[in-house]
């Protein structure tokens, strides 16, 4: 037993051993940047690696939306006698196997005289394979050049029953697949676009008013503070209803991503602020000052990149909220406007007429997927980019 | 304490004074005004309606006149369209047997919120005493799925599930696109033939069935929140170091999760309470649209579309005031459990 006298001082230090006359042992430390530890740190959230990829093959598949679909989201689709191909179930199960050739039947329409319900069925007297990097309708790649190549569909003249409608067709025979694709550039874009600009608007505001305080401070805040008062989506549909009728599309398309900038930038600006508040009087901004540096040298070169982690952080999680907003508006035709399209406009179709809709037409439900599918994997990777930067948060994911 | 109170109080009046000018202006420039189909038909007529209904005024003046006539009368205006005051219009309409659109959106949204509070607090306890477990995992997972859904798509999605794939409709009418019977149960508030019926038993329970998928799209969302908000909070108390002693000094874990770490993680949690009203009611705004229920929230709605501009004014201040004592409260609470704040 040691005795309480031993076991309360400190250790004696150890009696150091006369040094070795032979090389000195190579002091081997694995050095890691921020960037590193911050990556690696993100890794080890697995929700959110996967999810990272899922976002990242989704943002892959929108972004070449009109090349891997195989159809444009505008046209309309019809048969030879001019009668469009509308409400077409999705073809996923029509795809058939000649050994490993996939191919389809031609459509052919039905009517149900006892329930007067139309539909489509398989013409199994003719074949149409299906090929990749088939000629179709031509489309802006990537807004550069024009081109009319497809990754994959029938390759069939635009009259013939061969089609290639894997998540069905709306009421004008336009392909949903090809729609919901496209679509996803706007409700992702807008998402990224409005919290982008915000954000720059946020960290401009909730700078000046974090780092001069008293007068511009209570200004600033008051604004915040009145933008924070009002209820955001009623605001947003009486905000869009305010918009001139007669825009066309892409102008409307602006209108609403500055509306949803209107209520984005006051929680961004009041994260910056905190920050810039608490960074103000630590040392190295107090050293910067008394060195006689600028105001905005200190600002930018001192203050945001010292907190730039934590605001992207805010700024990656208040995107699912534009995004789900945006949808909304869509949905309820107060949002963007044909032929631009958008995940929540799509599903917006369901509404003439609900009730028939719903039921004999559920594909229409589809982009609705995309949309949680796509907020899911930003909310992941969000809270697996906060518990990276941050490690010191006891957040919902695992860092054991 | 009260002196915090009272000025608080004091202060929402010149907020609400700045948003009632802002919520004014955005309604008096939407394009096209509630007279302007009538211009097509008939230019005397639409003359008569521009007149009576004094939409040609100056804005300055109208929008004089309209705070003069809620801070002398509280005469918030009236419908354009079914000519009576906006407050009738907006939260009185109805009668004892349908119900009236205010108390349709006190009942709806503050049930949601009783609801997910009930259980997702204690799921979130649930979590975080099982942290980093496959239970963990599937509790966190579904918090994520209900902060990812757009309450629209989950509507719709429920009403599909509900209509078409199980048939547990109650509601059938004639469709005249099929000819078949479509059933459509679960939105409204009733049955159609219960609807004006007097209340009893069997109303009673309809009203029940069409309530939970209005309570389900309302709450997803909070409860989500609410439920990640409970398991970090729990979490961080948990690794306190008296939580330590507790343990140490041989305490059951029982009594050091119930009587130590979760009255100290709930006391944040209570003074949160406030915040989510708001989003509440932001939820009822969209489940109103989908499900048809008749509250507050259609009747905006409604009047969005009409252009019936005293009516969105009156639905957006309503909304704010809702969102201005949520935060009142919030900070109230706030202030009542944590002896910490400053009452500057």
């Amino acid at each position: 037993m040691k005795s309480m006298r031993e076991l309360l001082l400190p250790q004696a230090p150890v009696e150091q051993q006369p040094e070795s006359v032979s090389e000195p042992e190579p002091i081997v430390t694995a050095v890691h940047s921020q960037r590193q530890l911050v990556w690696a740190r993100f890794r080890r959230h697995r929700a959110g690696f996967v999810f990272g990829i899922v976002l990242l093959v989704l943002v892959l598949l929108v972004l070449f939306g009109e090349f891997l679909s195989p159809y444009t989201a505008t046209n309309f689709h019809a048969d030879s006698q001019d009668l469009a191909y509308d409400y077409i179930p999705p073809m996923i199960g029509w795809i058939h196997f000649d050994g490993l050739r996939p191919f389809v039947y031609g459509l052919q329409r039905t009517y149900n005289p006892l329930t007067g319900v139309k539909g489509y069925a398989e013409d199994t007297s003719q074949k149409y394979y299906l090929r990749f990097f088939v000629q179709g309708e031509p489309y802006q790649f990537l807004g550069l050049f024009r081109t009319d190549l497809h990754f994959f569909g029938a390759g069939q003249p635009s009259a013939s029953p061969g089609q290639l409608f894997l998540f069905g067709t709306d009421r004008f025979g336009r392909d949903l697949l090809s729609r919901t694709l496209i679509g996803g550039q706007i409700s992702l874009g807008i998402g990224v676009l409005v919290v982008g600009i915000s954000f720059a608007f946020g960290i401009l505001l909730g700078g000046l008013s974090g780092y001069y305080g008293s007068g511009v401070d209570t200004l600033i805040q008051r604004t915040v503070e009145v933008a924070m008062s009002l209820p955001r989506l009623a605001l947003l549909l009486a905000l869009s209803a305010a918009l001139p009728t007669e825009l066309p599309a892409s102008t409307r398309f602006w209108g609403i991503a500055l509306i949803l900038m209107l209520v984005a930038w006051a929680p961004l600006a009041r994260v910056v602020r905190g920050q810039f508040l608490a960074l103000r009087e630590e040392g190295f901004v107090q050293a910067a000052r008394a060195l006689g540096f600028s105001d905005m040298r200190i600002i930018f070169k001192h203050i945001v990149p010292n907190t730039f982690s934590y605001l992207i952080v805010s700024a990656t999680l208040s995107v699912p909220s534009v995004i789900l907003l945006e949808s909304v508006l869509s949905y309820f035709g107060f949002g963007i406007q044909e032929p631009l399209v958008s995940w929540g406009l799509l599903m917006g179709d369901l509404q003439q007429n609900f009730q028939y809709q719903i039921q004999f037409h559920p594909w229409l439900l589809i982009p609705g997927f995309f949309i949680f599918v796509g907020v899911l994997s930003i909310n992941y990777v969000g809270d697996a980019l906060r518990d990276a930067v941050d490690p010191f948060t006891v957040t919902t994911s695992e860092r054991s | 304490m009260l002196g915090y109170v009272l000025r608080r109080l004091l202060y929402t009046i010149p907020l609400l004074l700045v948003i009632s000018g802002i919520v004014f202006l955005i309604t008096a420039i939407q394009p096209g005004n509630f007279c302007t189909p009538l211009r097509l038909q008939d230019e005397a007529q639409y003359q008569r309606c521009v007149e009576s209904t004094g939409i040609d005024q100056p804005l300055p003046l109208r929008y004089g006149m309209w705070l003069w006539g809620i801070i002398t009368r509280l005469d918030f205006g009236y419908s354009f369209q079914n000519q009576q005051s906006v407050i009738e219009q907006l939260f009185t309409s109805g009668n004892w047997q349908s119900g009236t659109p205010l108390l349709w959106t006190i009942v709806i949204s503050f049930g949601a919120m009783i609801l997910t509070w009930l259980l997702a607090v204690p799921l979130g306890i649930y979590a975080a005493t099982r942290r980093g477990s496959w239970r963990d995992y599937i509790v966190n997972f579904m918090g994520f799925v209900g902060l990812s859904i757009p309450s629209f798509f989950l509507a719709i999605a429920l009403l599909w599930l509900l209509v078409v794939v199980f048939q547990v409709g109650q509601h059938c009418w004639q469709s005249t696109q099929v000819g078949n019977t479509i059933c459509l149960g679960v939105s409204g508030l009733f049955d159609g033939n219960l609807v004006s019926a007097p209340w009893s038993w069997e109303k009673s329970f309809n009203l029940l069935w069409h309530l939970w998928p209005a309570m389900l799209v309302i709450g997803a969302a909070n409860f989500a929140a609410i439920m990640r908000y409970m398991r970090s909070e729990l979490l961080t108390v948990l690794s306190e170091p008296y939580i330590q002693t507790a343990r140490a000094k041989g305490l059951s874990e029982r009594v050091v999760l119930y009587k130590h770490a979760l009255k100290n993680a709930l006391n944040p949690m209570i003074s949160m309470f406030g915040y989510w009203i708001p989003s509440m009611f932001e939820g009822t705004l969209v489940a109103a649209m989908i499900l048809q229920l008749p509250t507050v929230e259609r009747v905006y709605w409604t009047a969005l579309r009409q252009g019936d501009q005293y009516v969105i004014m009156a639905g957006l201040l309503f909304f704010s005031v809702v969102l201005i004592l949520g935060n009142l409260l919030a900070d109230l609470l706030l202030a009542w459990v944590n002896p910490k704040i400053r009452y500057q």
